[in-house]
């Protein structure tokens, strides 16, 4: 009978076993942190959305290779998977790939598609399921201007993009107090014109010029003429390449001067010195990030994630990948760094508001960057761009101080 | 605003309006003399801008060094349009504007994209500046003045050409009546060939002196310009040269001399303004062609 009994009681341990696996063997949590990623593989951001995932996979890859991430709530380490699928630089296919990712791939965090356009595009859908999106391509404030919860700034906000200029003419230069700014006109680069002048006001400079020209511009000469008798000590110029490329070739060609001109993002272009020497000689401009941004781990107490230098990770980049990143590559994989961080500060990948939490806790230093968010609207606060100036044909990042690869020649010889 | 200002935009303005005028010359001729709407035209500037690159890239050209080479390129490629694109169409008894115009959109199509391929939708730059002169108060950048002078040229070489040379005439009577020119023993196949090459052969001028004045190619390059081009043909009238350099410097010194009252912002749509204003007090243009 006692045996009878013996084996009635290992035959239920048994069935209990079956319907119940999870008391035994089975660890919590799930098998892999999914990172969705709407990537751009065609259409007029192809080469941008190549960028991305290369960068993305290669952080995964080194993650993974020390065991994953370790969640809290499940005490233990999880590799981390990434899945991308391609939204041809469009609005509409993006929107679909993110809720694909979301409730098909469960996309525990979202990397958006490469721009403010899309970014904001995919927004709601991210908003809806409460998943956290890292803008590692988008500069627009207007994003941070919706009331979204879970849209996450890591790069430099449009509005910010002259912050260390000026930050650094004010107090380098304080005998130049005129500024001019000439835009084009188009929303992203309107945005930072708009930024400039009330950082600018704010610092008490004289805006002695504002004004914008057209997007498909051929010649700014009349732009041009009526901004030199402004006499500006330092001239913002807020543009893309193209347009940059024609404004300085006609500011030398009408002889319009300043101490100081800053082309935007569009000096900090490699291209750009395809205008020859005369003109790209001592122009400045901004950038997110320059391969000679060597940073000293030891000065940021907040430093997180590898210690290597930009340019190390640029040779390391090339030797991987067979071609040269810029700045679009190092800001997603400074967004993945951020990622990593938010997730082993939360101890969770589910909870939407312990995320949230930790995101606007965050306070770091990478390789690329520093972050630190407003609490309110998630925008980044922390992020300046460096400021670049050609010299000898060379990229010198001149300002911030602590970035700095040679003075800033000012004012700039003709 | 002080009248030197003025002065100064008005000079600006003609400058950067030789460039339009001789930007549109080709879309003139073609449209006045075959009634073929060149959709590519833009494409067609844009195409020489970057072939001036690359001979510069490749073998240290600048612009007025590579020009010759690109225009024999432009005419040759206006003879292969031609004879593999357009003469089928213009030779059929139901030939329609239409037909050729949607053949000629869908060149402009091909030729973009091969030039993406080819040179991949980065900002490319020649870089050319020469030293301005300064007259009194007005300043006249060097690279300006000459564009602007060689445009002036080919617009009186080709105005002279059509009112002078038998062929010239052979063109004009064809753009007036095809059956009264082929009475006289015209032969339209071989005349519209060579005018489709020499529109081809204005259109790559125009590209280089572009690459001179406004540096930054991208193959979007062509939209810039082909608005502007048809607004100026329609405000100078088809097929008359002359038109065509008025109506460019008309719309240069429209564009610089607004800056004076409005912002630079609104610029484009000046273009489009002058068309408008045309079409509906003289819809045949401010010159009429050539007859």
């Amino acid at each position: 009978m006692k045996q009878w009994n013996k084996m009635a009681a290992f035959t239920l341990v048994l069935v209990a076993l079956m319907f119940f696996p999870g008391c035994i063997g089975q660890e919590k949590g799930p098998e892999e942190i999914v990172i969705g990623f709407s990537a751009s593989l065609t259409g007029k951001f192809d080469v941008y959305g190549r960028e991305g995932v290369d960068a993305l996979e290669w952080w995964a890859e080194e993650v993974n290779a020390n065991g994953g991430l370790y969640v809290a709530d499940f005490d233990k380490k999880i590799p981390v998977k990434i899945v991308y699928y391609d939204d041809a630089s469009d609005k509409d296919t993006a929107i679909k790939v993110v809720e694909k990712l979301i409730v098909e791939d469960g996309a525990h965090f979202i990397m958006p598609s490469y721009s403010s356009t899309l970014t904001l595009a995919e927004a709601p859908i991210t908003e809806k399921h409460q998943k956290s999106m890292y803008g590692w391509a988008a500069a627009s404030d207007s994003i941070w201007k919706q009331d979204f919860k879970y849209v996450v700034g890591t790069i430099t906000p449009s509005s910010l993009y002259d912050k260390e200029a000026l930050i650094f003419l004010k107090e380098h230069n304080p005998e130049y107090t005129k500024i001019a700014i000439l835009y084009k006109d188009d929303p992203f680069t309107t945005s930072i014109a708009e930024g400039t002048r009330k950082m600018a006001e704010e610092k008490g400079y004289e805006i002695v010029f504002y004004d914008k020209y057209p997007k498909d511009v051929v010649d700014v000469s009349p732009l041009l003429l009526k901004l030199k008798p402004t006499e500006p000590d330092i001239i913002f110029v807020e543009a893309h390449l193209k347009d940059g490329m024609v404004v300085a070739q006609a500011m030398a060609e009408y002889d319009v001067r300043a101490p100081v001109i800053i082309y935007g993002s569009a000096s900090a272009a490699v291209p750009w010195y395809d205008l020859g020497p005369e003109i790209a000689e001592y122009s400045s401009g901004s950038s997110q990030w320059e391969k000679w941004l060597e940073l000293d781990p030891t000065q940021f107490p907040n430093w997180y994630g590898p210690t290597w230098t930009s340019l190390e990770w640029f040779d390391m980049w090339e030797d991987k990948y067979g071609y040269e990143v810029d700045f679009r590559g190092a800001n997603m994989y400074h967004s993945a760094l951020i990622v990593q961080a938010v997730i082993e500060n939360a101890g969770t990948i589910e909870d939407p508001e312990k995320i949230r939490e930790a995101i606007v806790d965050l306070d770091i230093q990478t390789f690329v960057a520093p972050f630190e968010v407003d609490p309110d609207t998630l925008i980044q606060l922390a992020r300046g761009n460096v400021i670049i100036q050609w010299q000898n044909g060379e990229k010198q990042i001149v300002a911030p101080d602590y970035a700095a690869t040679a003075d800033w020649v000012i004012p700039m010889p003709s | 605003m002080n009248s030197e200002f003025a002065i100064q935009l008005l000079v600006s303005g003609i400058l950067i309006g030789g460039i339009y005028g001789l930007s549109a010359l080709g879309l003139s001729l073609i449209w006045g003399v075959m009634n073929v709407i060149n959709a590519a035209h833009g494409h067609l500037i844009m195409l020489a801008a970057f072939m001036s690159y690359e001979l510069f890239i490749r073998f240290g050209l600048n612009p007025l060094q590579s020009l010759l080479i690109v225009s024999l390129v432009g005419v040759a490629l206006g003879a292969l349009t031609y004879r593999v694109c357009i003469r089928r169409l213009l030779m059929q008894r139901e030939f329609s504007h239409e037909m050729t115009l949607i053949m000629m959109f869908g060149v402009g199509i091909v030729i973009y994209g091969l030039s993406v391929y080819a040179w991949g939708r980065d900002i490319r730059g020649v870089p050319f500046l020469l030293p301005s002169l300064t007259v009194g108060f007005i300043i006249i950048p060097l690279a300006r003045l000459l564009t602007f002078t060689i445009a002036i040229l080919l617009t009186l070489i080709l105005y002279f050409w059509l009112k002078k040379t038998y062929m010239g005439k052979a063109i004009r009577a064809l753009a007036q009546s095809r059956d009264a020119a082929m009475v006289s023993g015209v032969n339209p196949d071989q005349l519209y060939f060579i005018t489709f090459m020499i529109a081809f052969f204005y259109a790559f001028v125009a590209g280089i002196m572009v690459s001179i004045v406004s540096p930054g190619l991208t193959p979007y390059l062509g939209h810039y310009y082909i608005g502007r081009a048809f607004a100026i043909v329609v405000l100078g009238g088809l097929g008359n040269p002359i038109g065509a350099m008025v109506g460019g410097l008309i719309l240069g010194v429209a564009e610089s001399l607004a800056t004076l009252s409005i912002t630079y912002g609104f610029v484009p749509a000046i273009a489009f303004l002058l068309l408008i204003l045309v079409l509906i007090f003289k819809p045949t243009g401010l010159f009429a062609p050539m007859r």
